[in-house]
């Protein structure tokens, strides 16, 4: 849900957090999974790094969800109940 | 095969000591990015103090300086998880982009303490005042290179929100 670097204008977002924690997972686990430092998931789920169009092909499969339903160029919407309601 | 049954224990104790390094849980309260940002500035002082030494004629400060900066530089490496030393193969990918972007980085800034260097013995020896004995030199060069070892990991440290 989050962009990287907010200096820079390649802002990407993410549900990554959002379908960690849909399947119950933590980090650790998640950065197992992917081969990764758990940190890096953490920097993922902030925005604060892009993944490489590699990795993001790893998460999207790991997740069983299309690339562009992971990431996107523009900010996701908020799916909670009290902000769907509040449209 | 005794060699090569000794490679595979080495090889395999490298391993187990990148995983500590990149895994390990202690130290926990000094990778903090402020904990971390003062390990810098202890190793800079610590520096100064081993080169300071060198030049004024205190070896005794300049001995406590070097051990000093050691400790540090180890203790930098375990709080930064060794993200500007360990091999390439052991790092994810956005280990590697920090450790190429601080590599990239540390190489300006070495650079630019060495052209400082150049100057000052350049200006040393225009005013004839470079009565200086080779240990201390040699000394004042290995400070040099002490920076130019340790400065990746610093700019890990000083940069990397959490380690």
């Amino acid at each position: 849900m989050a962009g990287r670097d907010s200096k820079t204008e390649e802002i990407v977002y993410n549900r990554i957090q959002l379908l960690r924690t849909e399947r119950g997972w933590s980090r650790q686990q998640l950065a197992e999974l992917l081969g990764v430092h758990y940190q890096t998931i953490g920097y993922l789920e902030r925005g604060e790094y892009a993944p490489s169009l590699h990795l993001s092909l790893r998460i999207a499969a790991l997740f069983g969800l299309p690339v562009d339903a992971i990431f996107s160029l523009e900010a996701f919407r908020n799916l909670r109940p009290e902000a769907l309601l509040a449209r | 095969m005794n060699n090569k049954t000794t490679e595979e224990s080495l090889s395999r104790a490298a391993e187990q000591g990148y995983d500590r390094l990149l895994l390990g849980t202690g130290f926990a309260a000094w990778r903090t990015q402020k904990r971390r940002r003062i390990q810098v500035a202890c190793g800079f002082a610590a520096l100064t103090t081993y080169v300071g030494g060198a030049l004024l004629g205190f070896p005794v400060a300049s001995l406590i300086g070097l051990v000093l900066f050691l400790a540090v530089a180890v203790l930098l490496r375990i709080t930064t998880r060794g993200v500007a030393d360990l091999p390439g193969a052991r790092l994810d990918e956005r280990q590697r982009a920090v450790r190429n972007a601080v590599y990239v980085a540390a190489y300006r800034v070495t650079g630019g303490l060495f052209a400082v260097l150049a100057i000052v013995c350049i200006g040393l020896s225009w005013m004839d005042r470079a009565q200086i004995s080779t240990a201390t030199a040699l000394q004042t060069l290995l400070g040099a290179l002490f920076t130019a070892i340790v400065t990746p990991s610093c700019l890990v440290a000083w940069t990397e929100r959490e380690a």
